[in-house]
């Protein structure tokens, strides 16, 4: 069985980083993103993070892990569970760092819902890292 | 013509002489158990008692349990989750709270999403 995970081209505080972007864009706007998930505790605004398309997948893979990590404690010591559907949170991340379900143009998932019409646009990637990416689903198949 | 009035004698309520003799009380027991073996209570190393039920695969799954969680909470046994940090370069500037090393473990032990 092969390893569907995204490449990780370095850990950034814990977090894997994904392959297929441009430095630039890892420390401009990932790095950043995932500084600010460090900061959020509160399960309704992480899912917030999460639901949101236009934030860099690993940020959302780490909101998801802590609204995870949330439940668990919660259930551990018998608490109220965080009133968060898990569920959703779990389909919000589907596809998040799997090299099968990666989406060539733009920064996150094939499977990720679109944006309404006039919404903003996702983060589109660059060529060159578009065309790595299809050479590496080229070469799973 | 009037029947005498009887009167019951009252109940001892003072307290029992244990100089009598008698049952001798739990701490006595115990006492006289650790003398006979002639172990020092102070020598005992409680931890490795527990490690020692910990991993002893004919006591009772519940007392290894309980003996491991004593121990993690003793700081003696390994973490429950192995944290990702370990292997980061950034080790020092990672999480801190429970909350983000459960998160960062799931992360790293969890199916790719």
């Amino acid at each position: 069985m092969t390893d569907d995970r995204i490449p990780i081209v370095e850990t950034y505080r814990g977090v894997g980083i994904h392959a297929f972007q441009p430095r630039d864009r890892i420390e401009a706007m990932v790095k950043p993103a995932i500084d600010r998930v460090f900061g959020l505790s509160d399960p309704a605004a992480l899912a917030r993070y999460l639901g949101d398309p236009t934030h860099p997948p690993e940020a959302r893979l780490f909101a998801k892990a802590r609204i995870e990590a949330l439940w668990q404690l919660a259930a551990e010591s018998r608490e109220l569970r965080p009133a968060v559907n898990i569920v959703e949170v779990r389909a919000m991340a589907a596809g998040l760092g799997s090299l099968h379900w990666i989406d060539p143009r733009h920064y996150g998932t094939v499977l990720q819902h679109s944006l309404e019409p006039g919404g903003r646009e996702l983060p589109r990637r660059d060529p060159a890292s578009a065309a790595e990416v299809e050479r590496a689903k080229a070469a799973r198949r | 013509m009037k029947a005498p009035k009887k009167t019951l004698p009252k109940p001892d309520t003072s307290p029992p002489d244990r100089s009598r003799g008698g049952r001798p009380s739990r701490e006595e027991v115990e006492r006289r158990r650790v003398l006979a073996l002639g172990v020092d209570p102070t020598l005992v190393e409680p931890r490795r008692i527990l490690a020692g039920i910990a991993i002893d695969e004919k006591a009772p799954a519940t007392a290894r349990v309980q003996a491991l969680k004593l121990l993690i909470a003793t700081g003696a046994g390994a973490p429950a989750l192995p944290s990702p940090t370990l292997v980061d370069d950034e080790a020092e500037d990672g999480p801190g709270d429970e909350l983000t090393r459960r998160a960062l473990a799931l992360m790293a032990h969890g199916r790719p999403n």
